[in-house]
């Protein structure tokens, strides 16, 4: 208790140093910039209440100019000063006056300093100056909060000639030169028009301010997490193609820490979880090779080694400025997404005043039970007039976990004990410089660095059950010791221009990621015993055993006697693994119209060229010392006297340190196994290339209410291998392999505005999936003596599939969604293991063998409705106004045709791996002015996690409910308090083994919380 | 000096990262080194009493293909020690020799050792082979014994130091320690048994051919009716002569000798011999109907054993054969209380 009060004391100091240092470094820096930003009071800050009647407009704008500082310009000839203006009082500052008197007088008002145009509204003048084209550029923002509104919908009034803010709320929009209305609409925001002046073949430069839409949110105080989920539907509203969109603002909303638990919330996302963090992603239940993660729209390569798909787990969350998920590609997207493509969006600098977001929390695990903390700072501001964009962000992470867990192998039980201490620090940076409207230039960097450091205990209890006379009753000790670091590291540096007859866009990036086990270490002990049973039925949850008679809960049992127990075998070793992309591309856009209707066409190409290496070492030592060598010499470190709830008493396992100071100062009297090295290593390392040539062209037309986006993408790839085979575990044959493959992928999208607020979206699309390496990488082992080897197939293809999507999607003014859609799958060339006899493999002398090796040729398919409904509750009366649900809900089957396990000339269908057919999401919030509460579940259905030898051996990992609450308490508009509360009702990870009462494992991880608090200045 | 600071920022960044828990061992395990390691290839060994030498051999552990054998010679500190009975005065050091294989044919050399005056320590002279162009990766150690047949007692023998040129990396290894005593059990020795009828095949097959394929398929025409039981320290193999025939050609020290010989099938394994039981364990390739080596089984032989030492004949009543697949009541290989008994004569 008291080396844990000390642990926390110290992560509170490292906490505290680290945040503060932090702040006052970068306060500092940012000091005299902040005095340097004098500039003429908003118009929506001057307070200011008038109330006219029948009144001219000149006489309004002179009473304005006498109670404020701002004085008014206009053309008399263009604006009708005689029109008659009537205020009613209700508008408290000079912004909302303003608005209403640019609705009755039909004239756009804008601020430059303390002064006031006016310009009158006239369409028809942008009709009759059509002939020549310009270019308004500019950004959306919310006025109040100072933040930009990505996904809002820029219209040029009374056409069809549309576009949508980015992420960054920036939007480019070519229109006829002239005066130009444009019209500004947001969920949650009223919707704002404007009068803007193009010049021929120029560039007019805007900047949108949005006031947030008082009659639909009533009470409810617009927060960041409020501001984050406007965001993040406006996005999802006007996207192209079938998406979901996180917002980082959003993920504050749920008490998730990375960004693989953010995206559990997402319909039809379901996550992968290791020792109860989330770290893989599987999209409308395919496994997660089939999803593709990138990084600003490029793909990060995977620091393991056998697989493409990333651990999310390794990304802090508060480097994002939001997380895309696309359900359906479009073809200026990577074709290598059957599930979905993920794309983490990091953060630029948005204006030019400072921005500092900050924020520290700690916590405690109640499992291990002790601290976790994290700090996170950003910084970003812009220069030079605008031109210059810096954005800083840093932030570090850091748990001690830990979890208690039993497996079942046959009769065998294991004991596994884990403590882990895991830290996630990220650094990223964005650096803009915008020449003028048209050219711009930016430099993104990223490092992303994951340590892992893990101690599993174990206890194996072996009995003999058959009482042959070749085994005995034995229980194996195991301690493992390792860590892990993935370090992910980006630089993208690329260009746009908005021309007024196209758009170009380019980039060239080096993506690199690296996976270093500097040690992995494991000592095992083995101790024989006279009697030992293990008994799985009685209580199948929690599976008792006897040893000499004596029962699992008793202290006196002679399996705590770590005397017992003789030195078995010391493995230690080191891997590394890395996975390197360089990656060209370019865009070019081209507006046309069709008739009435605004179109894009658009084209690419991209070149990406991968090089992934793995290098393994693994020395097997066993001890050849005269001395007796027993646990008790070399056991240690710490003991949980609680595992799980006390129904097992453990004793003190082998101490690392201490086992590994024994090894150096006695290194004589352990034997290496050279035979084993070489036969491991051989078959495990391997180097890769693969380079990737992609073209695309699509063209995009807005007809009234209907877009349609139809293209082809090409993709080529090119792969080539080097590893080695392994014979009878000794005779080692290098080996090579390759293969090409291309794919033609035709896209088709279609969405329709039923009304402002509704769509209906269908799409048609191709894509693919590339084999994880493991299973193409050619390298084999064959083992003729036992008559059955494996064997990696280099001529692999990737599971092609095509899809259908139909979606109807319906948002709410108070800032809410209701979604429901069907998805359709068919996957051909889908990959399984198949077993067959052959004589034809490396080393044979013409004994036909059992060999194992992925295989192509067979098909699946998947369909899948989901639903999805969130709603700030403000129509309820009274306090219940202040509720708001989230939920939603995907039904998925599948269907996939393998080899039958028993006959091996017919096949058997069986659903796909990963695909559950439940998942959801329920959350009911609270907002009581500036107290918010949360308390949200997430479900995932059960799902098979690998395919057996036959039915009865298939596993599933057994359906979980995880319930989390979250509560946040706004200071002020900058400061945040929030606290969080993880996995409340302890819900394990649950396997089972072809029938639902056969557990094989359980693992469970107790309760843990955050609090702490956000700065956002 | 925005400039300054922007660094400032960022040497701070930096610093946070190297600042970061990286959660590595105290101390790291010197497991990346591979010394080559000169050890003993017994901890123990034992011959019969008339015994008039023995061998230990001295070898290098497994090394990495890559590595090439030391080149300079290396010395070997030895002593003998705990010498009881017989042993006292009468074991010495007699050869250290070593075998170089060139050309098919086998040289024996012999490695150059001290021994102190008692004869008890001394040192080994590990030097490179003019044709191997490195030291051997074994040789062996041979010892006079008194070769009497009433000998009794043991010694020790153990590697002391090693010392080497500096850039060899070398260690002694475990074990070191090589303990002799004379083999004084009852099956010790060498025992022949004739084969004379059908019946007598059919019984030493009904124990041993599940352990031999080659062996079950064998007709009385197919042996001479000589089979040979060796019993040494810890380990017997029974020697079965077939009447086929084959040159064997050997190569000495330069001369080649080329003998007619009966081919054998051979039945090795471990046995424990004591108070009249015993019980032989050993390994066993299963082998399938096309003639696939499948899989190798261990399997266990459980007898009864008597001496009679008026006619010099050892008799075995084998009553149990299991092998790891075959091992539960009723699927054993073979089990009857009344077994089958066979009958040694001393060789």
């Amino acid at each position: 208790m008291h080396k844990n009060l000390q642990t926390f004391i110290s992560k509170s100091r490292k906490l505290s140093l680290y945040t503060l240092s932090g702040i006052l470094l970068q306060c500092l820096l940012f000091n005299f910039l902040l005095a340097k930003d004098g500039t003429a009071q908003n118009i929506y800050d001057v307070k200011l209440r008038l109330e006219v009647k029948d009144k001219t407009l000149k006489d309004v704008f002179s009473t304005i100019e006498e109670k404020t500082e701002f004085t008014f310009t206009y053309s008399s000839k263009k604006v009708d000063l005689a029109k008659k203006i009537t205020l009613d009082g209700q508008q408290t500052n000079l912004g909302q006056i303003l608005e209403s008197i640019s609705r009755q007088a039909n004239v756009a008002v804008q601020q430059v300093d303390n002064l006031l145009m006016v310009k009158a509204q006239e369409t028809a003048v942008v009709k009759k100056q059509a002939a020549a084209n310009g270019v308004i550029r500019g950004r959306v923002v919310d006025e109040v909060l100072k933040s930009v509104l990505p996904g809002a919908t820029i219209f040029q009034k009374g056409t069809n000639n549309g576009t949508t803010s980015d992420v960054n709320g920036e939007f480019f929009l070519r229109v006829p030169a002239g005066d130009v209305e444009i019209e500004v609409s947001y969920i949650g925001f009223r919707k704002y028009s404007e009068v803007v002046t193009v010049p021929e073949n120029g560039v007019a430069q805007v900047e949108l301010k949005m006031i947030s839409d008082a009659t639909e949110l009533q009470d409810i105080v617009i927060t960041g997490v409020l501001q984050g989920q406007q965001k993040a539907l406006n996005q999802q509203k006007t996207a192209d193609n079938i998406k979901n969109i996180v917002s980082a603002d959003q993920i504050g909303r749920f008490p998730d820490p990375n960004v693989a638990e953010a995206l559990q919330r997402v319909p039809a996302v379901n996550i992968e979880r290791d020792q109860g963090e989330g770290r893989y992603v599987l999209v409308r239940g395919l496994a997660p090779q089939f999803t593709n993660i990138s990084i600003n729209g490029e793909q990060i390569p995977s620091p393991e080694a056998s697989v493409r798909y990333v651990a999310l787990d390794a990304v802090p969350a508060d480097q994002l400025a939001s997380i895309e998920v696309s359900k359906a590609i479009t073809p200026d997207m990577d074709g290598d997404a059957i599930g979905g493509s993920v794309n983490l969006i990091t953060r630029t600098a948005q204006t030019e005043n400072i921005s500092v977001n900050a924020s520290g929390l700690m916590g405690y695990n109640n499992i291990s039970g002790k601290a976790n903390l994290q700090g996170s700072l950003e910084l970003s501001k812009r220069f030079l007039n605008n031109k210059l964009g810096i954005m800083l962000n840093s932030s570090y992470y850091e748990t001690e976990r830990g979890s208690d867990n039993w497996e079942r192998d046959e009769h065998q039980l294991e004991l596994r004990d884990y403590e882990l201490t895991r830290t996630r620090l990220g650094l990223s940076s964005t650096i803009d410089y915008k020449f003028n409207e048209k050219n711009e230039v930016y430099f993104r960097t990223l490092y992303n660095r994951f340590t892992d450091r893990e101690q599993r205990r174990r206890y194996i209890f072996a009995p003999n059950v058959d009482d042959s006379p070749f085994e005995d009753n034995e229980i194996e000790r195991l301690t493992k010791d390792r860590l892990e670091k993935q370090i992910v590291t980006s630089f993208n540096l690329g260009a746009k221009h908005t021309l007024s007859k196209f758009s170009l866009d380019y980039e060239v990036s080096y993506s690199e990621a690296i996976q270093d086990t500097p040690y992995d270490i494991e000592i095992g002990s083995v101790g024989e015993v006279d009697q030992l049973s293990t008994d799985f039925t009685t209580n199948a949850k929690f599976p008792t055993f006897t040893v000499d008679d004596l029962p699992n809960t008793s202290a006196q049992n002679i399996y705590l006697d770590n005397s017992i127990y003789e030195f078995d075998e010391a493995t230690m070793g080191n891997t590394y693994a890395k996975d390197v992309n360089k990656t060209a591309k370019f865009n070019i856009g081209i507006p046309y119209k069709a008739g009435t209707s605004d179109g894009l066409f658009k084209f690419g190409g991209k070149v990406r060229l991968k090089e992934k290496s793995y290098r393994i070492t693994e020395n097997v030592f066993s001890y050849t010392g005269s001395d007796d060598l027993t646990l008790d010499q070399y056991a240690g470190g710490s003991v949980d006297d609680n595992f799980l709830d006390g129904r097992y008493k453990l004793s003190a396992n082998a101490d690392p340190e201490k086992f590994v100071k024994f090894f150096n100062a006695n290194r004589n009297d352990f034997e290496l196994s050279i035979e084993d090295k070489l036969a491991t290593e051989a078959a495990e390392s391997f180097t890769a290339k693969e380079n990737v040539y992609a073209g695309y062209i699509m063209s995009k037309l807005q007809l009234s209410k209907l877009m349609i986006l139809g293209g082809l993408r090409y993709e080529h790839t090119s792969v080539d291998y080097t590893s080695s085979n392994v014979i009878n575990e000794s005779e080692i044959i290098p080996e090579e392999g390759g293969t090409d493959y291309s794919f033609l992928l035709p896209q088709l999208h279609i969405r329709y505005n039923v009304t402002d607020n509704m769509n209906l979206r269908a799409a048609v699309t191709r894509s693919y999936a590339r084999p994880n390496f493991s299973d193409i990488i050619p390298a084999q082992e064959i083992n003729i003596n036992e008559g059955e080897g494996t064997i990696g197939n280099a001529k692999l293809k990737p599971v092609a599939a095509t899809n259908v999507d139909i979606l109807a999607e319906k948002y709410f003014g108070s800032v809410g969604i209701l979604s429901g859609g069907i998805f359709y799958k068919r996957l051909t060339d889908f990959i399984f293991n198949r077993r067959f006899e052959s004589d034809q493999y490396p080393g044979s002398e013409g004994q036909v063998i059992d060999i194992t090796q992925a295989r192509n040729g067979e098909s699946a398919s998947l369909f899948g409705f989901e639903v999805a409904y969130q709603q700030n509750l403000t129509f309820l009366p009274g306090a219940l106004k202040g509720l708001s649900i989230y939920a939603n809900y995907t039904l998925t089957t599948s269907n996939a045709k393998i080899q039958s396990r028993d006959d091996n000339t017919n096949e058997e269908e069986i659903r796909l791996p990963g695909q559950s057919k439940h998942v959801g999401n329920i959350s009911l919030g609270y907002d009581l002015g500036r107290f918010n509460f949360r308390v949200a579940a997430n479900f995932n259905g059960e799902y098979i996690s690998e395919i057996g030898g036959s039915a009865d051996e298939d596993l599933y990992v057994k359906d979980r409910v995880q319930l989390d609450a979250t509560t946040t308490f706004t200071i002020s508009p900058k400061l945040r308090f929030f606290a969080e509360f993880l996995n409340i009702t302890n819900q394990p990870f649950q396997v089972y083994q072809g029938e639902e009462n056969r557990y094989i494992q359980r693992e469970f991880y107790s309760w843990w919380t955050r609090a702490g608090l956000k700065l956002d200045l | 000096m925005k400039k300054h600071l922007y660094i400032l920022y960022l040497a701070t960044a930096f610093a946070t990262l190297l600042s970061c828990a990286d959660n590595s061992l105290e101390e790291t395990p010197n497991d990346g080194n591979f010394p080559f390691q000169l050890l003993l290839d017994a901890e123990e060994g034992a011959d019969l009493a008339d015994a008039e030498d023995y061998s230990v051999e001295i070898k290098f552990a497994d090394y990495l293909p890559d590595a090439t054998l030391p080149k300079s010679a290396i010395t070997l500190g030895y002593t003998l020690s705990d010498l009881e009975g017989d042993m006292i005065g009468n074991v010495t050091i007699d050869k250290i020799v070593y075998e170089v294989e060139m050309d098919d044919c086998i040289y024996e050399r012999e490695l150059n050792f001290t021994k102190d005056t008692d004869g008890l320590s001394g040192t080994i002279t590990l030097s490179p082979d003019a044709d191997l162009n490195t030291v051997p990766s074994s040789f062996e150690i041979v010892f006079t014994l008194p070769g009497e047949d009433a000998t009794k007692g043991s010694f020790k023998f153990e590697l002391t130091d090693l010392t080497s040129n500096e850039n060899v990396d070398v260690v002694l290894g475990s074990p070191r320690v090589f303990e002799y005593e004379v083999l004084d059990n009852d099956v010790a020795g060498e025992w022949e048994f004739e084969i004379t009828s059908e019946e007598d095949l059919e019984s030493f097959k009904s124990i041993f051919g599940h352990l031999n394929a080659d062996l079950e398929k064998l007709t009385l025409g197919d042996i001479t009716g000589k089979v040979k039981a060796e019993f040494e320290f810890e380990e017997m193999k029974f020697e079965i002569e077939l009447s086929q025939e084959e040159e064997i050609t050997s190569c000495e020290n330069g001369e080649t000798e080329t003998e007619v010989e009966n081919k054998v099938i051979e039945i090795e394994a471990d046995y424990n011999a004591e108070d009249g039981e015993i019980e032989l364990e050993g390994s066993h390739v299963i082998v399938n109907d096309e003639g696939i080596e499948e899989k190798e089984l261990d399997f266990i032989v459980e007898g009864e054993y008597e001496i009679n030492e008026d006619d010099e004949t050892l008799t075995f009543v084998f009553m149990k054969v299991v092998d790891e697949d075959n091992f539960k009541d009723g699927e054993e290989l073979y089990s009857s209380k009344d077994g089958v008994t066979i009958t040694f004569k001393k060789d």
